[in-house]
Protein backbone atom coordinates (compact mmCIF):
# COMPACT_ATOMS: atom_id res chain seq x y z
CA UNK A 1 0.00 0.00 0.00
CA UNK A 2 2.90 2.52 0.72
CA UNK A 3 5.02 1.58 -2.42
CA UNK A 4 1.89 2.14 -4.34
CA UNK A 5 1.20 5.51 -3.12
CA UNK A 6 4.89 6.50 -2.98
CA UNK A 7 5.26 5.19 -6.52
CA UNK A 8 1.58 7.42 -7.92
CA UNK A 9 3.37 10.37 -6.12
CA UNK A 10 6.52 9.71 -7.83
CA UNK A 11 4.70 9.10 -11.33
CA UNK A 12 2.46 12.23 -10.56
CA UNK A 13 5.47 14.85 -9.74
CA UNK A 14 7.49 13.30 -13.24
CA UNK A 15 4.28 14.08 -14.90
CA UNK A 16 3.69 17.35 -13.97
CA UNK A 17 7.33 18.78 -13.86
CA UNK A 18 7.04 17.75 -17.64
CA UNK A 19 3.86 19.68 -17.99
CA UNK A 20 5.27 22.56 -16.55
CA UNK A 21 8.70 22.58 -18.32
CA UNK A 22 9.62 25.36 -20.63
CA UNK A 23 11.76 24.27 -23.57
CA UNK A 24 14.25 25.30 -26.16
CA UNK A 25 12.93 25.57 -29.53
CA UNK A 26 15.38 25.68 -32.53
CA UNK A 27 15.15 29.28 -34.33
CA UNK A 28 14.45 28.56 -38.15
CA UNK A 29 14.75 31.76 -39.30
CA UNK A 30 13.77 31.36 -42.77
CA UNK A 31 10.59 29.56 -41.05
CA UNK A 32 9.60 32.29 -39.47
CA UNK A 33 10.51 35.34 -42.16
CA UNK A 34 8.48 33.05 -44.70
CA UNK A 35 5.31 33.29 -42.37
CA UNK A 36 5.50 36.86 -42.15
CA UNK A 37 6.27 37.65 -45.58
CA UNK A 38 2.70 36.20 -46.29
CA UNK A 39 0.93 38.80 -44.59
CA UNK A 40 2.96 41.59 -46.54
CA UNK A 41 1.47 40.55 -49.69
CA UNK A 42 0.18 41.82 -51.84
CA UNK A 43 0.60 45.94 -50.99
CA UNK A 44 3.70 45.79 -49.29
CA UNK A 45 7.48 44.92 -50.45
CA UNK A 46 9.92 43.57 -48.30
CA UNK A 47 12.66 46.17 -46.68
CA UNK A 48 14.53 44.92 -43.96
CA UNK A 49 14.30 42.25 -41.11
CA UNK A 50 16.35 41.61 -38.20
CA UNK A 51 15.99 38.54 -35.25
CA UNK A 52 16.50 38.92 -32.11
CA UNK A 53 17.82 35.85 -30.24
CA UNK A 54 17.50 35.61 -26.62
CA UNK A 55 18.68 33.51 -23.66
CA UNK A 56 16.04 33.34 -21.34
CA UNK A 57 17.08 34.73 -17.69
CA UNK A 58 15.52 34.62 -14.15
CA UNK A 59 14.69 38.73 -14.08
CA UNK A 60 13.41 40.14 -16.79
CA UNK A 61 15.22 41.23 -19.88
CA UNK A 62 14.57 43.54 -22.85
CA UNK A 63 15.92 45.31 -26.20
CA UNK A 64 15.33 48.35 -28.12
CA UNK A 65 15.18 48.74 -31.85
CA UNK A 66 15.62 51.55 -33.73
CA UNK A 67 14.19 51.71 -36.62
CA UNK A 68 14.33 54.98 -39.36
CA UNK A 69 10.98 55.69 -41.67
CA UNK A 70 9.93 58.40 -43.66
CA UNK A 71 7.04 59.71 -42.41
CA UNK A 72 5.37 60.26 -46.15
CA UNK A 73 5.42 56.58 -46.45
CA UNK A 74 3.47 53.58 -45.53
CA UNK A 75 4.91 50.71 -43.28
CA UNK A 76 3.73 47.35 -42.22
CA UNK A 77 5.96 45.56 -38.73
CA UNK A 78 5.57 42.15 -38.51
CA UNK A 79 6.71 39.85 -35.70
CA UNK A 80 6.60 36.47 -35.68
CA UNK A 81 6.95 35.15 -31.92
CA UNK A 82 6.22 31.48 -32.34
CA UNK A 83 9.77 30.71 -31.17
CA UNK A 84 9.92 32.20 -28.41
CA UNK A 85 8.57 29.74 -25.56
CA UNK A 86 7.02 32.88 -23.34
CA UNK A 87 5.31 35.86 -24.02
CA UNK A 88 6.66 38.71 -25.34
CA UNK A 89 5.27 42.36 -24.48
CA UNK A 90 6.40 43.93 -27.98
CA UNK A 91 6.03 47.86 -27.12
CA UNK A 92 6.62 50.77 -30.09
CA UNK A 93 7.28 53.93 -29.13
CA UNK A 94 8.05 57.51 -31.00
CA UNK A 95 11.30 58.27 -29.06
CA UNK A 96 14.03 56.37 -27.50
CA UNK A 97 14.23 55.05 -23.40
CA UNK A 98 14.92 57.35 -21.83
CA UNK A 99 13.41 60.15 -23.50
CA UNK A 100 10.68 61.97 -21.24
CA UNK A 101 8.63 62.83 -24.25
CA UNK A 102 8.84 59.13 -25.25
CA UNK A 103 4.80 58.26 -26.10
CA UNK A 104 3.84 54.48 -26.57
CA UNK A 105 2.33 54.03 -30.22
CA UNK A 106 1.40 50.08 -29.95
CA UNK A 107 1.42 47.29 -27.56
CA UNK A 108 1.23 43.63 -28.13
CA UNK A 109 -0.87 43.04 -25.63
CA UNK A 110 -3.71 44.91 -27.15
CA UNK A 111 -3.74 42.47 -30.21
CA UNK A 112 -5.12 39.50 -29.89
CA UNK A 113 -4.00 36.50 -32.18
CA UNK A 114 -3.54 32.95 -32.31
CA UNK A 115 -1.00 32.58 -34.57
CA UNK A 116 1.80 34.47 -32.43
CA UNK A 117 2.30 37.36 -35.19
CA UNK A 118 1.69 40.81 -34.75
CA UNK A 119 0.77 43.49 -36.47
CA UNK A 120 1.66 47.52 -36.79
CA UNK A 121 1.26 50.11 -39.01
CA UNK A 122 2.80 53.58 -37.95
CA UNK A 123 1.10 56.74 -38.93
CA UNK A 124 3.34 59.54 -40.12
CA UNK A 125 6.62 58.85 -37.99
CA UNK A 126 10.29 59.35 -39.01
CA UNK A 127 11.83 56.85 -36.19
CA UNK A 128 10.03 54.34 -34.13
CA UNK A 129 11.58 52.63 -30.90
CA UNK A 130 10.72 48.71 -30.73
CA UNK A 131 10.97 47.19 -27.13
CA UNK A 132 10.75 43.48 -26.57
CA UNK A 133 9.90 42.57 -22.95
CA UNK A 134 10.51 38.99 -21.82
CA UNK A 135 9.52 37.54 -18.61
CA UNK A 136 12.04 36.34 -16.35
CA UNK A 137 11.73 32.30 -16.01
CA UNK A 138 13.00 29.79 -13.57
CA UNK A 139 14.70 27.00 -16.05
CA UNK A 140 17.91 27.33 -17.43
CA UNK A 141 19.25 27.69 -20.42
CA UNK A 142 16.12 28.26 -22.65
CA UNK A 143 16.49 30.24 -25.90
CA UNK A 144 14.18 31.64 -28.35
CA UNK A 145 14.15 34.32 -31.43
CA UNK A 146 11.60 36.87 -32.36
CA UNK A 147 11.74 37.63 -35.99
CA UNK A 148 11.34 41.01 -37.20
CA UNK A 149 10.16 42.22 -40.80
CA UNK A 150 9.75 45.48 -42.76
CA UNK A 151 7.75 46.54 -45.62
CA UNK A 152 7.24 49.72 -47.12
CA UNK A 153 4.74 51.09 -50.25
CA UNK A 154 6.09 53.87 -52.00
CA UNK A 155 3.89 56.43 -53.76
CA UNK B 1 -36.72 67.85 32.15
CA UNK B 2 -33.74 69.43 32.76
CA UNK B 3 -31.84 65.73 32.21
CA UNK B 4 -34.01 65.39 29.03
CA UNK B 5 -32.52 68.93 27.82
CA UNK B 6 -28.87 68.43 28.76
CA UNK B 7 -29.27 64.87 26.49
CA UNK B 8 -31.17 66.75 23.81
CA UNK B 9 -28.12 69.40 23.47
CA UNK B 10 -25.56 67.06 23.62
CA UNK B 11 -26.95 64.84 21.09
CA UNK B 12 -27.21 68.04 18.83
CA UNK B 13 -23.85 69.00 19.49
CA UNK B 14 -22.26 65.95 18.63
CA UNK B 15 -24.49 65.06 15.59
CA UNK B 16 -23.57 68.79 14.49
CA UNK B 17 -19.61 67.93 14.91
CA UNK B 18 -20.38 64.54 13.06
CA UNK B 19 -22.15 66.69 10.29
CA UNK B 20 -19.50 68.92 9.70
CA UNK B 21 -16.44 66.64 10.22
CA UNK B 22 -17.91 64.80 7.55
CA UNK B 23 -19.79 66.87 5.03
CA UNK B 24 -20.08 69.93 3.85
CA UNK B 25 -16.83 70.90 3.59
CA UNK B 26 -15.53 72.77 1.38
CA UNK B 27 -12.12 72.72 1.67
CA UNK B 28 -10.62 71.56 -1.78
CA UNK B 29 -10.05 68.32 -2.70
CA UNK B 30 -6.80 67.87 -4.91
CA UNK B 31 -6.29 65.45 -6.97
CA UNK B 32 -3.70 63.21 -7.43
CA UNK B 33 -2.15 63.23 -10.80
CA UNK B 34 -1.76 59.78 -11.66
CA UNK B 35 1.53 59.23 -13.23
CA UNK B 36 1.59 56.30 -16.43
CA UNK B 37 5.57 55.63 -15.93
CA UNK B 38 7.82 53.81 -18.77
CA UNK B 39 7.54 50.04 -17.67
CA UNK B 40 10.59 49.71 -20.18
CA UNK B 41 12.76 52.20 -18.19
CA UNK B 42 13.58 49.71 -15.65
CA UNK B 43 14.11 47.03 -17.98
CA UNK B 44 15.71 48.27 -21.00
CA UNK B 45 18.62 51.20 -20.03
CA UNK B 46 20.15 53.88 -22.32
CA UNK B 47 23.27 52.13 -21.54
CA UNK B 48 22.29 48.86 -23.53
CA UNK B 49 22.96 48.78 -27.08
CA UNK B 50 20.29 49.54 -29.44
CA UNK B 51 19.90 47.76 -32.64
CA UNK B 52 20.03 49.92 -35.62
CA UNK B 53 17.81 48.88 -38.49
CA UNK B 54 18.59 50.49 -42.23
CA UNK B 55 16.34 50.63 -45.06
CA UNK B 56 16.84 48.93 -48.47
CA UNK B 57 18.74 50.60 -50.71
CA UNK B 58 15.92 49.72 -52.97
CA UNK B 59 13.59 51.50 -50.89
CA UNK B 60 15.89 55.35 -50.89
CA UNK B 61 16.09 54.77 -54.28
CA UNK B 62 12.61 53.98 -55.07
CA UNK B 63 11.68 57.44 -53.10
CA UNK B 64 14.20 59.72 -54.81
CA UNK B 65 12.56 58.17 -58.18
CA UNK B 66 9.73 59.19 -57.27
CA UNK B 67 10.79 62.99 -56.25
CA UNK B 68 11.86 62.77 -59.85
CA UNK B 69 15.52 61.63 -59.94
CA UNK B 70 16.18 61.06 -63.61
CA UNK B 71 18.63 59.54 -65.17
CA UNK B 72 22.14 61.75 -66.03
CA UNK B 73 24.33 59.33 -68.39
CA UNK B 74 27.85 58.43 -67.13
CA UNK B 75 27.51 59.83 -63.22
CA UNK B 76 27.58 55.93 -61.76
CA UNK B 77 30.24 54.23 -60.96
CA UNK B 78 32.15 52.81 -64.04
CA UNK B 79 32.06 48.96 -64.06
CA UNK B 80 35.83 49.44 -64.95
CA UNK B 81 36.99 50.68 -61.97
CA UNK B 82 35.25 47.06 -60.24
CA UNK B 83 38.98 45.29 -61.73
CA UNK B 84 41.20 47.86 -58.73
CA UNK B 85 39.09 46.70 -55.96
CA UNK B 86 41.23 44.43 -53.72
CA UNK B 87 40.76 44.80 -50.30
CA UNK B 88 37.40 43.36 -48.49
CA UNK B 89 36.43 46.32 -46.55
CA UNK B 90 36.39 48.62 -50.48
CA UNK B 91 34.67 45.15 -51.73
CA UNK B 92 31.61 46.09 -49.44
CA UNK B 93 31.80 49.50 -49.90
CA UNK B 94 31.53 49.15 -53.47
CA UNK B 95 28.96 46.15 -53.44
CA UNK B 96 26.77 48.55 -52.17
CA UNK B 97 27.62 51.38 -54.62
CA UNK B 98 27.34 48.83 -57.18
CA UNK B 99 23.31 47.73 -56.00
CA UNK B 100 22.78 51.81 -55.99
CA UNK B 101 23.84 51.83 -59.31
CA UNK B 102 21.99 49.01 -60.55
CA UNK B 103 18.81 50.00 -59.32
CA UNK B 104 19.06 53.64 -60.77
CA UNK B 105 19.55 52.14 -63.83
CA UNK B 106 16.80 49.83 -63.69
CA UNK B 107 14.39 52.11 -62.54
CA UNK B 108 15.30 54.16 -65.81
CA UNK B 109 15.11 51.79 -68.42
CA UNK B 110 18.74 51.27 -68.74
CA UNK B 111 18.81 48.17 -69.92
CA UNK B 112 22.93 47.56 -70.96
CA UNK B 113 23.88 49.18 -67.97
CA UNK B 114 21.74 47.24 -65.37
CA UNK B 115 23.03 43.95 -67.04
CA UNK B 116 26.25 45.28 -66.56
CA UNK B 117 25.60 45.82 -63.10
CA UNK B 118 24.24 42.63 -62.20
CA UNK B 119 27.87 41.02 -63.97
CA UNK B 120 30.40 43.57 -61.63
CA UNK B 121 27.68 42.59 -58.54
CA UNK B 122 28.37 39.23 -58.97
CA UNK B 123 31.73 39.36 -59.40
CA UNK B 124 31.92 41.19 -56.20
CA UNK B 125 29.93 38.77 -53.99
CA UNK B 126 32.23 35.87 -55.30
CA UNK B 127 34.74 37.93 -53.74
CA UNK B 128 32.78 38.61 -51.16
CA UNK B 129 31.83 34.81 -50.68
CA UNK B 130 28.19 36.01 -51.23
CA UNK B 131 27.55 34.12 -54.67
CA UNK B 132 24.91 31.91 -52.94
CA UNK B 133 22.94 35.56 -52.69
CA UNK B 134 22.95 35.68 -56.27
CA UNK B 135 22.01 32.55 -57.10
CA UNK B 136 19.58 31.31 -54.17
CA UNK B 137 16.19 31.61 -55.82
CA UNK B 138 17.52 31.61 -59.00
CA UNK B 139 17.67 35.68 -58.40
CA UNK B 140 20.55 36.09 -61.50
CA UNK B 141 18.57 34.44 -63.81
CA UNK B 142 15.43 36.27 -63.02
CA UNK B 143 17.06 39.57 -62.87
CA UNK B 144 18.49 38.66 -66.30
CA UNK B 145 14.85 37.21 -67.53
CA UNK B 146 13.17 40.55 -66.03
CA UNK B 147 15.55 43.52 -67.81
CA UNK B 148 13.38 46.12 -69.05
CA UNK B 149 10.58 45.47 -66.58
CA UNK B 150 10.74 47.67 -63.97
CA UNK B 151 8.26 46.13 -61.70
CA UNK B 152 9.32 42.88 -61.74
CA UNK B 153 13.05 43.94 -61.31
CA UNK B 154 12.02 45.70 -57.74
CA UNK B 155 10.88 42.96 -56.76
CA UNK B 156 13.22 40.78 -57.73
CA UNK B 157 15.75 43.05 -56.30
CA UNK B 158 13.78 43.15 -52.82
CA UNK B 159 14.09 39.60 -52.88
CA UNK B 160 18.16 40.17 -53.12
CA UNK B 161 17.70 42.22 -50.32
CA UNK B 162 16.17 39.68 -48.33
CA UNK B 163 18.54 36.94 -49.30
CA UNK B 164 21.54 39.27 -48.41
CA UNK B 165 19.87 40.15 -44.97
CA UNK B 166 19.69 36.48 -44.07
CA UNK B 167 23.04 35.40 -45.49
CA UNK B 168 24.36 38.15 -43.37
CA UNK B 169 22.48 37.03 -39.93
CA UNK B 170 23.38 33.92 -40.88
CA UNK B 171 26.99 34.26 -40.47
CA UNK B 172 26.80 37.17 -37.94
CA UNK B 173 28.08 39.66 -40.33
CA UNK B 174 25.54 42.26 -39.60
CA UNK B 175 28.65 44.81 -39.58
CA UNK B 176 29.59 44.45 -43.24
CA UNK B 177 25.60 44.92 -43.72
CA UNK B 178 25.93 48.64 -42.81
CA UNK B 179 29.36 49.29 -44.93
CA UNK B 180 27.71 47.74 -47.64
CA UNK B 181 24.65 50.36 -46.94
CA UNK B 182 26.93 53.17 -46.54
CA UNK B 183 28.10 52.06 -49.80
CA UNK B 184 24.48 52.56 -51.37
CA UNK B 185 23.85 55.31 -49.16
CA UNK B 186 27.02 57.59 -50.12
CA UNK B 187 26.03 56.34 -54.01
CA UNK B 188 22.32 57.14 -53.87
CA UNK B 189 22.97 60.51 -52.11
CA UNK B 190 25.63 61.41 -54.82
CA UNK B 191 23.48 60.83 -57.47
CA UNK B 192 20.58 62.76 -56.07
CA UNK B 193 22.88 65.82 -55.37
CA UNK B 194 23.95 65.77 -58.82
CA UNK B 195 20.76 65.17 -60.19
CA UNK B 196 19.61 68.51 -58.41
CA UNK B 197 22.95 70.08 -59.23
CA UNK B 198 21.81 69.91 -63.11
CA UNK B 199 18.38 70.82 -62.77
CA UNK B 200 16.84 72.21 -59.13
CA UNK B 201 14.12 69.90 -58.01
CA UNK B 202 12.23 70.80 -54.41
CA UNK B 203 10.91 67.23 -53.98
CA UNK B 204 14.08 65.94 -54.67
CA UNK B 205 15.50 68.51 -52.05
CA UNK B 206 12.98 67.38 -49.42
CA UNK B 207 14.32 63.56 -50.09
CA UNK B 208 17.66 64.24 -49.47
CA UNK B 209 16.87 66.59 -46.57
CA UNK B 210 15.18 63.24 -44.92
CA UNK B 211 18.39 61.67 -45.00
CA UNK B 212 18.83 62.56 -41.54
CA UNK B 213 16.76 60.42 -40.29
CA UNK B 214 19.36 57.70 -41.56
CA UNK B 215 22.69 58.42 -40.94
CA UNK B 216 22.48 58.52 -37.30
CA UNK B 217 21.39 54.82 -37.40
CA UNK B 218 23.97 53.86 -39.84
CA UNK B 219 26.80 55.89 -38.32
CA UNK B 220 25.78 54.20 -34.65
CA UNK B 221 25.28 50.49 -36.69
CA UNK B 222 29.14 50.86 -38.11
CA UNK B 223 30.61 51.55 -34.26
CA UNK B 224 29.43 48.46 -33.02
CA UNK B 225 31.43 46.38 -35.42
CA UNK B 226 34.47 48.48 -35.23
CA UNK B 227 36.16 47.22 -32.07
CA UNK B 228 39.11 46.75 -34.65
CA UNK B 229 39.22 50.15 -35.85
CA UNK B 230 38.75 49.19 -39.57
CA UNK B 231 36.07 51.78 -39.88
CA UNK B 232 37.36 54.53 -38.46
CA UNK B 233 37.80 56.60 -41.57
CA UNK B 234 34.71 55.62 -43.07
CA UNK B 235 32.65 56.60 -39.80
CA UNK B 236 34.65 60.33 -40.04
CA UNK B 237 33.30 60.75 -43.28
CA UNK B 238 29.82 60.22 -42.30
CA UNK B 239 30.29 62.04 -39.42
CA UNK B 240 31.00 65.13 -41.55
CA UNK B 241 28.91 64.86 -43.98
CA UNK B 242 26.36 64.38 -40.97
CA UNK B 243 27.01 67.54 -39.43
CA UNK B 244 25.04 68.84 -42.57
CA UNK B 245 22.40 67.59 -41.01
CA UNK B 246 22.64 69.70 -37.58
CA UNK B 247 19.83 71.92 -37.56
CA UNK B 248 17.34 68.41 -37.96
CA UNK B 249 15.36 68.42 -34.60
CA UNK B 250 14.28 65.11 -33.91
CA UNK B 251 11.60 66.53 -31.20
CA UNK B 252 10.09 69.03 -34.03
CA UNK B 253 6.97 67.67 -36.29
CA UNK B 254 7.69 69.98 -38.88
CA UNK B 255 9.51 68.90 -41.77
CA UNK B 256 12.82 69.54 -42.23
CA UNK B 257 14.59 70.90 -45.66
CA UNK B 258 17.97 72.02 -45.89
CA UNK B 259 18.49 75.35 -46.17
CA UNK B 260 20.28 76.08 -49.92
CA UNK B 261 24.04 76.60 -48.01
CA UNK B 262 23.52 73.54 -46.29
CA UNK B 263 23.07 71.91 -49.44
CA UNK B 264 25.52 72.90 -51.56
CA UNK B 265 27.70 72.17 -48.38
CA UNK B 266 26.32 68.68 -48.13
CA UNK B 267 26.61 67.99 -51.98
CA UNK B 268 30.43 69.31 -51.72
CA UNK B 269 30.98 66.24 -48.88
CA UNK B 270 28.98 63.86 -50.63
CA UNK B 271 31.08 63.58 -53.69
CA UNK B 272 34.30 64.07 -51.67
CA UNK B 273 33.48 61.00 -50.00
CA UNK B 274 32.06 58.61 -53.07
CA UNK B 275 35.02 60.14 -54.57
CA UNK B 276 37.00 58.25 -51.98
CA UNK B 277 35.29 55.35 -52.26
CA UNK B 278 35.49 54.30 -55.93
CA UNK B 279 38.72 56.10 -56.87
CA UNK B 280 40.66 53.38 -55.80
Amino acid sequence: MKKTILYSLLVSVIVLSTAAKIESNECDVRILKNELLQNLKPDFKYDSSNTSRFILESKMQGTEIEIPLYSTEKYRLLFNTKNLPVDVDIKIYNKRVGNKNRKLLYSSAEEKTEDKIFTYEPVNQNKIYVDYILPGIEEKDVTGCIVFLLGYKVG
Amino acid sequence: MQKTTYKLSAFLIISSLFLVSCGGSEEEVIQEEIIIEDPTEDIITTDDATIYMLPSPLQIAELFKSAGLTYIGDLTNPKENAAKINTKYDQKLNFGVYSADMAYCIMNNQTQESINYLKVLKDLSEKLWMTDILHSMGLSDRLEANIGNEDSLTYIMADMQMEMDGYLDENDLGSAGAVIFAGAWVETMYLGVQVNNSEKNEQLISRLSEQSVVLDGLIGSIKQGNEENEYSDLISDLEKINAHFDAFDEESEEAFVLSEEALTNLSHDIVEVRTKIVEL
